[in-house]
């Protein structure tokens, strides 16, 4: 018996060498013969690599696409300013809501050609009624909108440069009138179509349903600036607000915040793991990258075609050399390169475990081939304002190349606590304060809720952060 | 004599003159009768309603305005049965950006509210009416509910 | 047949097959770290047809495995490395990276130094120094000026007049630092100049492996080379090393590039980039 017992064991023990032996050689480049790879043989067979493709490329563009116009804040009016509520991304209606009316202004702008400009008054108009309000925080170029709602570059909405904000106001289950706001010129235009499949209205009925059975008394009621006549000057007003900042008649909820560099840690230890996947995402190879520490402690990765600083304060700064055009990342074309740093950075983030909320602030294109977008962070559906580097993500691209990328390197986490900004009104006479000894109206561009990252590590709070005109 | 009588009519009148823009009006305290008045016009400017009168199928109305930094503001609501307007906002003061809103209750068809602002200078009141009226009828005046062909 | 019979031909079988896979593991692994005379005869051959002459027995055989280590700068920050070489005390800040002292003058340049005594140092320590011992001297003077000497190589110079200037050159996993050395300039009245550069390996954390290109390969890149100097070149030496790369820079910590030197019969060294770069 115990000599059958050995020569099981042993059998055992030899099974499992050889199953150790053999991928050693499958998986170790140094043991293959020449130009044999068992793994890119499968991949690179040609159904295979051409289905693969398709499948990957097609579902990216449609999460970019879909990511880039995710509203800062949808406002659905109910027709009554009780029931109005306005959603941000940690909302548990804004996903629904944001499919639905994806999917209506997909829908509308494949189907309507031309737009009209329209009086403000018809915009405001529609906002007291039953109607949804999307407001963004990038001026989108407008054939590059159309492009994220899944429209083919073409002379649609010719007249309309750009779009800010959209209202999106149903008549019933198939008729629906689209209001688009051009913030730079205060322009205001507006399409139609009998013929658009939408459930916006029966979502407008629900909201108002629950907010009048729940009561309404621990929402705020909102107004818009123009509701209250505050974008109006009158006697020796000194203040004027911009039409559609949302005034709370009381202050905001949130919970406090703490930031963290997810790649060195506030001792200087560096997270090794994670960085080489960081320069794994940027196609570095951290074996063969000439790399070095300057005198700031900040770490220095030299290739042939760019150079990416990291600072100890997690400052990351991609910047291709010059003469060189940087890792090629899509085709050439403004709508190609956003998508793909969208892409980029959300890999990017995942990889390094860094926050991956982020929503898009701007996308610009100089009309010579170079495009940058700029995206900042959001917690609790909250913006990061970061008020050091100006955005937490800067990207250029150009040529399908990343010309240029910086990203503060953050994660947050959300405290247990809850706290409550100030009233608007103090916020405000806050910030006028400061405006008191200039001989002009103030104008107050934008004013909204968000956290302040001044690019420590700590915990982070929010407050109004307020944009005056120049 | 003469002189020192003189020097005291003067010192009286004047210190008479400082003590005026103090004691001209005593501020309102938890009720405001429905039909006071202020001794100025000027100290704030009702931008909501515009008419100071305004109908609305809501539960809540927004009253909006503007005035000087330092003003302050009460709102009063008139109660038949006690035949007087009682206090339903205390007392805010107006700030740097001159802005002032305030959110209140409808519970009947028909409601009076007073403005009472007040500072150094005076005082003011200024009433508004707001009546609580079906949605049907509001569409009705907001001319939402036109024809389809409208729009095209 | 029983079960155990099939399970001792079973085990014979597994024995001969592991015994196959690991001879070939070990072969390949080596083969793949060997350059065989075909390949250098080959190389040789298109060389002299490019005007490159070389003779094939200084050609290595065999590929070095490279790690990717990181070295440490000794100057820390200029001002600290300055105070450690003339004493904390009374050092002041002249501009444009010098400092002095009553000690003498440190003056930096990205990565270098050059320290200068006002008089000469270590007096007692250099009163009998010659040829044979000038290294040993050296390396006793700078371990007392806080400089960690091991893993170092030492070249001593008779510069005449009792001068004796001893060049040090740092080794990682025993190969060369090349565009890093550290020189010390002395006599029998002391030491009259310390300057260079300097890096140190704590050799705790290991790095991964570098893949590196043949010799071979390197050589045929040289043909193209822009450092290739014209005309006809004989190349007398190849040495595998590395370095610290663009020294117009300050660098706190550096992972050192693995250079081929090819050392040219005119004296002259070349450094080939030997990262495989993929």
């Amino acid at each position: 018996m115990k000599k059958e017992q050995f020569k099981s064991i042993l059998l055992s023990v030899l099974v499992v060498l050889n199953v150790f032996l053999a991928s050693q050689i499958l998986i170790d480049k140094k043991l293959w013969p020449s130009g044999y790879n068992f793994f890119s043989h499968t991949e690179n067979s040609g159904i295979f690599s051409i289905v693969s493709k398709l499948f990957k490329n097609s579902e990216s563009n449609m999460i970019s696409r879909a990511r880039m116009t995710m509203p800062e804040r949808i406002i659905i009016n109910t027709g009554d300013q009780t029931t109005r509520i306005s959603l941000n991304s940690s909302h548990g209606l804004y996903n629904q809501l944001n499919e639905n009316t994806y999917s209506a202004l997909a829908d509308m702008f494949s189907k309507v050609k031309n737009a009209v400009q329209v009086e403000p008054g018809e915009w405001y108009a529609a906002l007291t009624g039953k109607s949804v309000y999307l407001s963004y925080e990038a001026d989108f170029d407008a054939k590059l909108y159309l492009r994220f709602m899944g429209t083919a570059e073409s002379e649609v909405l010719s007249a309309v440069q750009e779009i800010s904000d959209v209202v999106l106001l149903p008549l019933s289950q198939k008729v629906m009138i689209v209001y688009m706001r051009n913030r730079s010129d205060d322009t205001y235009y507006k399409i139609s179509s009998s013929d658009c499949e939408n459930e916006i209205e029966a979502v407008i009925d629900l909201v108002r349903q629950n907010a009048e059975q729940s009561g309404g008394d621990t929402s705020p009621v909102i107004n818009y600036s123009f509701d209250l006549f505050f974008d109006k000057a009158f006697g020796n007003q000194r203040v004027i607000l911009d039409p559609m900042i949302p005034i709370y008649s009381t202050p905001q909820s949130y919970r406090p915040i703490t930031s963290e560099n997810p790649i060195i840690k506030t001792d200087g230890t560096v997270n090794q793991y994670l960085l080489d996947k960081l320069l794994h995402a940027f196609g570095i190879n951290s074996s063969t990258v000439r790399r070095y520490t300057e005198a700031s402690g900040t770490l220095v990765f030299v290739e042939n075609n760019a150079t990416l600083k990291i600072s100890p304060d997690g400052f990351l700064d991609y910047s291709a050399r010059e003469g060189t055009n940087g890792m090629k990342i899509s085709d050439s074309g403004a709508y190609s390169e956003v998508c793909a740093v969208a892409d980029f950075m959300d890999g990017l983030n995942a990889a390094i475990t860094a926050q991956k909320e982020l929503s898009v602030s701007s996308v610009d294109s100089d009309g010579k081939g170079t495009v940058s977008v700029a995206f900042d962070y959001t917690v609790q559906g909250l913006p990061v304002n970061m008020t050091k580097q100006g955005q937490a993500v800067y990207a250029q691209a150009s040529g399908g190349c990343l010309q240029k990328y910086t990203q503060l390197l953050r994660s947050y986490s959300v405290k247990n606590e809850v706290m409550q900004t100030p009233e608007y009104i103090t916020a405000l006479d806050l910030a006028i304060a400061g405006h008191m000894d200039e001989d002009k109206t103030v104008v107050i561009k934008r004013m909204s809720v968000g956290y302040t990252d001044d690019g420590s590590i700590g915990d982070k709070y929010a407050e109004w952060h307020i944009d005056v005109k120049d | 004599m003469i002189k020192k009588f003189a020097a005291a009519m003067i010192a009286f009148m004047l210190a008479f003159a400082c003590i005026i823009p103090t004691v001209s009006f005593a501020a309102y305290g938890n009720t405001i009768p429905l039909g006071a008045y202020g001794s100025r016009s000027d100290l704030i400017y009702i931008k909501r309603p515009e008419s100071h009168n305004a109908s609305t199928s809501d539960k809540t109305y927004t009253i909006s305005a503007t005035g000087g930094a330092g003003t302050k503001i009460k709102i009063y609501k008139y109660n038949a049965g006690a035949g007087t307007c009682q206090l339903v906002k205390g007392e805010t003061t107006i700030g740097a950006s001159g802005l002032y809103s305030t959110v209140v209750n409808l519970n009947n068809d028909s409601n009076i509210f007073m403005v009472y602002a007040y500072n150094d200078w005076g005082d003011q009141t200024v009433r508004i009416d707001i009546n609580r009226i079906k949605k049907s009828t509001v569409d009705r005046l907001k001319g939402i509910t036109v024809t389809i062909k409208n729009f095209f | 047949m029983s079960w155990s019979r099939a399970k001792t031909i079973l085990i014979i079988f597994f024995v001969a097959l592991n015994a196959v896979l690991l001879a070939n593991i070990l072969y390949t692994d080596n083969k793949a770290s060997v350059i065989s005379a075909d390949v250098i005869s080959s190389t040789v051959q298109v060389l002299e047809k490019n005007n490159i002459y070389i003779n094939a027995g200084i050609i290595p055989k065999k590929a070095p495995s490279v790690k990717s280590d990181e070295v440490t700068n000794v100057i820390d920050e200029y001002r600290a490395f300055a105070e450690k070489m003339l004493g904390a005390d009374g050092v002041g800040d002249m501009g444009n990276n010098v400092f002095d002292s009553t000690g003498g003058t440190v003056e930096f340049s990205a990565d270098s130094f050059v320290c200068i005594p006002k008089n000469p140092w270590y007096s007692e320590l250099t009163q009998n120094v010659n040829e044979k011992n000038a290294a040993k001297t050296a390396v006793n003077i700078l371990k007392k000026s806080g400089f960690d000497m091991s893993s170092s190589e030492a070249v001593a110079e008779n510069r005449g007049n009792g001068e004796f200037l001893v060049k040090f050159t740092k080794t990682l996993r025993k190969r060369p630092i090349f565009d890093s050395a550290l020189f010390v300039l002395m006599s029998g009245e002391g030491v009259k100049k310390i300057y260079g550069s300097w890096f140190e390996y704590d050799g705790l954390v290991s790095g991964k492996d570098i893949p590196t290109k043949n010799v071979t390969g390197v050589l045929i890149d040289f043909i193209n080379s822009p450092l290739r100097p014209q005309g006809e070149v004989r190349i007398e030496d190849l040495e595998f090393g590395c370095a610290v790369n663009e020294n117009t820079q300050y660098h706190k910590t550096v992972m050192p590039v693995p250079v081929w030197r090819i050392t040219l019969n005119n004296g002259q060294s070349v450094y080939m980039d030997a990262r495989k770069v993929q």
